[in-house]
């Protein structure tokens, strides 16, 4: 029978938008997959091989007092982490968003830099921070003689090796001071300042803890738990900074990186594979509670300030009293100064084996362009980190831009609810840490046929995958600004197709994109947590595993520290490289948005 | 959004089901060996940072034999013998150097080696044993205690025995690297079997006398050694606490000491008598290696005379030769110590697996 | 005769170098609503603000009450002041932004109480719990207002209050505005640059021109 024309063109207008509509459910489904996939295998594997039902995991959860101690040490050092981080933070932001500063971008830069630096090379910085010849020391801050003051209270109140932990403490705060700065800044500098003005002019509306608790707090609130999560997180899954700063303490994280090497082996180190699946499932579970809780909270203070009126971006504000140069200079100067004691500690070598006397020299320098240290030279191992940061770049972007098209199409369906709860599941990554994705992609991995553990380009995957939560973070509220009616027009000027996406979206989010970019090569250029635990063939290095192995030598040879300390520095370049891009695009686009 | 979290659900349930599970069971009864020959000019080592293979060592050999060495790195023998076991159907390496004599047994029981068939001469005698056909040693030593004398008060004698060493005298100051996570720990945990007459019980005892005074267990011979031990040179480095005066390290440590610090130390072994290890580090072929002429090319080269004689002073073990010793200069030789030739471990004696005795001990010493 | 309530004495206000407001003289009596009518951006915002304490002038005096006031880090306190776009706090509802209109020394639940009289008075109490973000402009400056009533001050001042509401509502909320003005018995000073409302609204009107020529 013939069709009528009509008909088969309503039917092929049915069919195509019933295939748009499924699309992007496919596409997220594979990608959710392709994620995931790795990590059940793992998973599954750890399971079987533990040989265990879920009443024994509990039982010996009971009995184990590592796992608990870690457990402890994991949420103490956390919790006291983001909380000294909240309150450095939101006074610098407090600071910063209030007045007109000069030379701001170098303030931005002293405190968005630590949150990019790569975890061994803020290690490097905090360990030289703290040496014999270090800057703490010479100021009188000793935090590893065991009769020192910190040590000597620590001991007083229970807590074994108080100065490190506290260094440690503060390592993390200085890692994540920044995020405070990033979610408050923006809120308070842009704030319509007939708020501020209507609240003075209320009853009560002078007295400061008033303004606090009734205005300030509810404004800010809902930034600060964010930032306050999200430290939290970072702290409770730190590798490297606990692996060097508090040796002989254990995280649930730092626990499965160290057993992780021995797991997943059946009938052959069952303590192991044990340990590992416990700690990694606790990690997991107390993660997801403590998102799960701080979220009701965030939710609950989650107000739309800008519904009733504007942000305003060109108020004019008050140049900073001589208090407030000095509180936010100041802490910006310590902000750098671990990076300077990495700097300095590369030319500082000690004159021989059984002294803390040293001279300042080259010779690491000169050792480290020269030499090769498991069979790599630094300058390979610089090759290698690139290339994977841009392999990864070339895969996090355009992942990134397809994914969030896709949720964007779903909340166009109206769908929101499975946009958010599929948003959520890609962001859920960054619970993960990178030691699980790490053995989540070795073990998984094995369980695969072929022979993937000696591709080459094995080592990139750890990037994608932890980079790949952050570029989506920022990417999607970016593509959510965008106004639909640019797409709209876009489409009614005679263009092409490329012409047309680049008009209605592409030109809006240049500027985002680079930021995604620059964000994504230091993140990935740095990697060190997921990259400790894939298979390393040597011509495989990383400058960031580098450091490792050169802090890892006997430091019976002098020179054996400095030359870690060079490579650190090397790290530490190219990732302030990234930053000043990321900084010079970020101000172009607006504030970053939590 | 209830759809996507039921999904989600499925999935993991079905990965906690063991249902996707294609896992082999890797204990065989009998070896199959997989030879081959494959006409490579790359050689594929796994170890761990060995300090003798330096890039003078290595260049050296790939000048001579034609070879390109790549190294795959763990962080020790430990390390080694799991990524044989995860990578046993596809082997990532040719040769493994460093699986030491703790470790090599399983190795074999999981057919991960490979006979050598290799005959080197110049071994010493004293380092012959089961494990010859698979594995050539190539340097080794003895772990032991190891003392800060300048730790002991006038008239303070040094420790005579295990026991004393769980004395309150002692809380709070010995550092001991975790034999789950060490190979020198491992090899300590087998000497103290050994002290104890192979008795399990009486050998636990001792631990669960130690948790309770407060030892230090570290992840690795490092930490132990650098971080906590108050007489070694780590009390000039970084991160150094410096809160034990015992650890675990080699009976010939004290010698490296004074080594690089021109005759001068505070440590000293103790208990060596009936409470040390001679750890044993071999060179074996992986089972279904691709280079083996590499492989059998350069075990030569390590057992050679002008790289194996340097290993005192360039990996601080003991050669593996005969007529060789420990350099004189500094007091190498002078500060260290060799314990009796009678002090050997005998695998015979354990009734159970080293690994079903560390099982053991985990369960005792976290809890 | 009838007090004056509000003297402006030399008011002037200058800024890098530009005088925005010259020498100006005002009085407002008691129970008196004065219209202030000027063009957009001359500087009328900015006498209010000076008047309410918020900005400090250059030069001049101000009584309130035959009080001298003095212009500190904070605004005086003792006017109700409401901004062109009515200023509600998104995370407290319809009444909890009424309650901070409430002073003095009050339980969480009497401040309520008070606030709900407020809405009563405006006839909006039927928006207690409503979200802020949901109010059309001018409900919005019905709370705003009911806000004012709860502060109990003598002096209103209204800055171009229905300036971001629709015209159908405008003139409504005119003549409610000065119902609810006489019927406190305050004194206002409503600025607008639209004279239909001023004279819908105020009981006098001075031009802005006229003020800077001192013939307020």
């Amino acid at each position: 029978m013939e069709r009528n024309y009509d008909e088969l063109k309503i039917m092929k207008n049915v069919h195509s938008s019933k295939a748009q509509k499924f699309t992007p459910y496919i596409l997220l489904t594979v990608v959710l997959g392709a994620f995931y996939a790795p990590i059940f295998l793992a998973l599954q594997r750890l399971i079987f091989v533990s040989n265990w039902s879920i009443s024994s995991m509990f039982d010996f959860f009971q009995e184990n007092t590592l796992l608990q101690s870690s457990m402890k040490f994991s949420l103490i050092q956390a919790f006291f982490s983001a909380t000294l981080a909240m309150l450095i933070g939101t006074s610098i932001a407090w600071h910063l968003g209030r007045y007109t500063w000069r030379n701001k971008s170098i303030l931005d830069s002293f405190f968005s830099l630590p949150f990019i630096t790569p975890s061994i090379v803020a290690a490097a910085g905090f360990l030289a921070l703290s040496s014999q010849h270090g800057i703490l020391m010479h100021v009188g801050i000793d935090i590893q003689s065991s009769d020192s003051f910190l040590n000597t209270l620590g001991n007083s109140i229970g807590i074994e090796n108080f100065g490190r932990v506290s260094l440690l403490i503060l390592a993390h705060a200085w890692f994540n001071v920044s995020l405070f700065i990033r979610f408050l800044e923006p809120r308070i500098s842009s704030l319509h300042p007939h708020f501020e003005m209507q609240f003075h002019l209320l009853p009560n509306g002078s007295k400061t803890w008033y303004r606090w608790r009734t205005f300030w707090m509810p404004y800010l609130g809902g930034s600060i738990i964010s930032a306050w999560l999200f430290s939290f997180f970072f702290s409770f899954t730190s590798f490297a900074l606990i692996r060097w700063l508090v040796p002989g303490e254990y995280t649930l994280e730092s626990l499965a990186g160290t057993f992780g090497q021995f797991a997943g082996i059946q009938g052959y180190r069952i303590d192991a594979t044990r340990i590992v699946l416990i700690s990694t499932l606790v990690q997991f579970m107390m993660l997801c509670i403590v998102f799960w809780f701080f979220q009701k909270q965030r939710n609950r203070m989650n107000h739309s300030y800008e519904a009733i009126l504007e942000r305003e971006h060109f108020r004019i504000v008050p140049q900073p009293s001589t208090s407030s140069k000095f509180l936010v200079w100041g802490l910006g100067l310590l902000a750098i100064t671990p990076y300077l004691s990495i700097l300095l500690s590369s030319f500082q070598i000690r004159e021989q084996s059984t002294t803390s006397e040293f001279r300042w020299s080259l010779d690491a320098w000169r050792q480290a362009f020269s030499n090769d240290f498991q069979g790599i030279s630094v300058l390979d191992a610089l090759l290698n980190s690139f290339v994977y940061a841009i392999i990864a770049i070339c895969i996090v972007v355009p992942l990134s831009i397809l994914v969030s098209t896709a949720l964007l199409q779903i909340e166009k369906q109206g769908k929101k609810r499975i946009a958010d709860g599929l948003e959520f599941l890609f962001i859920a990554p960054l619970f993960l840490s990178a030691v699980t994705v790490g053995l989540g992609l070795s073990i998984g991995l094995m369980s695969l046929p072929g022979n993937l553990l000696q591709w080459r380009w094995l080592p990139v995957l750890p990037h994608v995958f932890l980079t790949f939560p952050f570029a989506l973070r920022i990417l999607q509220p970016a593509m959510k600004r965008v106004d639909e009616k640019y797409m709209m027009q876009a489409k009614l000027l005679d263009r092409s197709a490329l012409s047309t996406i680049w008009l209605g979206m592409g030109v809006h989010l240049k500027n985002t994109v680079v930021v995604v970019i620059a964000l994504s090569f230091a993140f990935s250029f740095g990697e060190f947590g997921a990259s400790f635990l894939i298979v390393r063939f040597e011509s495989w290095t990383s400058l960031s595993i580098l450091v490792d192995v050169l802090l890892s030598r006997p430091k019976f040879d002098p020179i054996a520290y400095p030359l870690a300390m060079v490579v650190a520095t090397i790290l530490l370049f190219f990732t302030f490289i990234s930053l000043l891009i990321i900084n010079t695009f970020q101000h172009m686009e607006g504030e970053y948005h939590d | 959004m209830q759809r996507v979290l039921i999904l989600c659900t499925l999935l993991f349930c079905t990965s906690l089901s063991g249902c996707l599970n294609t896992l082999e069971n890797t204990v065989e009864e009998e070896c199959s060996f997989d030879y081959k020959s494959v006409n490579s000019k790359t050689l594929r080592i796994l170890s761990y940072d060995i300090l003798a293979f330096d890039s003078e060592m290595i260049e050296a050999f790939e000048a001579e034999f034609g070879y390109d060495v790549e190294f795959i790195y763990e962080s020790d023998a430990g390390g080694i013998l799991n990524q044989m076991m995860l990578t046993k159907n596809t082997p990532q390496a040719d040769l493994a150097i460093g699986l030491d004599n703790t470790y090599i047994q399983t190795a074999i029981e999981f057919c991960l080696l490979q006979p050598h068939n290799l005959i080197v001469e110049n071994i010493q005698s004293h380092l012959n044993t089961s494990y010859d056909s698979f594995g050539i040693p190539f340097d080794y030593g003895h772990v032991c205690l190891n003392l800060d004398s300048g730790k002991l008060v006038e008239n303070e004698s040094v420790p005579s025995s295990l026991s004393d060493l769980t004395n309150e005298r002692w809380a709070d100051t010995i550092a001991i690297p975790s034999p789950l996570t060490s190979s020198p720990g491992r090899a300590f945990f087998l000497a103290t079997i050994k002290h104890f007459d192979y008795d399990i019980n009486k050998t636990f005892d001792w631990w669960t006398s130690m948790k309770n005074n407060g030892v230090i267990l570290t992840s690795g011979w490092t930490e132990a050694y650098e971080t906590h031990y108050s007489g070694g040179y780590g009390v000039w480095t970084e991160g150094h606490i410096g809160d034990a005066a015992v650890t675990v390290s080699y009976c010939h440590s004290p010698g490296v000491e004074a080594y690089f610090s021109f005759n001068e130390t505070m440590s000293t072994s103790i208990l060596y008598n009936d409470t040390s290890f001679k750890q044993i580090e071999y060179a074996t072929m992986i089972n279904g290696a691709a280079n083996t002429a590499g492989a059998k090319a350069f075990i030569t080269y390590l057992l050679s005379y002008e790289v194996n004689s340097d290993m005192p002073t360039s990996n601080y073990m003991y050669s593996v030769l005969e007529n060789t010793s420990l350099p004189i200069e500094y007091g190498y030789a002078w500060h260290s110590t060799t314990p009796p030739s009678n002090s050997t471990f005998d695998d015979s004696m354990l009734v159970q697996s080293t690994d079903e005795l560390l099982l053991q001990w985990s369960e005792i010493m976290m809890s | 005769m009838t007090e004056i309530i509000l003297k402006l004495n030399n008011i002037s206000k200058s800024f890098n170098d530009v005088d925005i407001i010259r020498d100006i003289q005002l009085e407002v009596k008691k129970g008196e609503i004065l219209g202030l009518i000027g063009p957009s951006g001359c500087g009328k915002t900015t006498l209010l603000q000076i008047i309410c304490g918020l900005v400090h002038p250059s030069s001049g005096e101000l009584t309130l009450d035959d009080i001298e006031q003095t212009w500190g880090k904070y605004p005086f306190g003792n006017m109700t002041y409401l901004f062109q776009k009515p200023v509600l706090y998104p995370h407290l509802d319809v009444l909890g932004n009424v309650a901070l209109g409430v002073g003095g020394k009050h339980s969480k639940k009497e401040k309520r109480m008070i606030a709900m009289k407020s809405l009563e008075f405006t006839s909006i109490s039927h928006l207690a719990e409503r979200e802020v973000f949901s109010l059309s402009g001018g409900e919005a400056q019905r709370v705003a207002f009911a806000r004012g009533h709860a502060q109990t001050n003598d002096v209103m001042l209204l800055d171009e209050p229905f300036a971001s509401v629709d015209v159908e509502q405008k003139f409504a909320l005119c003549g409610e505005f000065r119902h609810w003005i006489k019927e406190l018995k305050k004194s206002a000073i409503f600025v607008t640059h639209d004279i239909d409302e001023a004279k819908h609204v105020c009981d006098r009107i001075v031009t802005w021109s006229d003020l800077q020529s001192n013939e307020g």
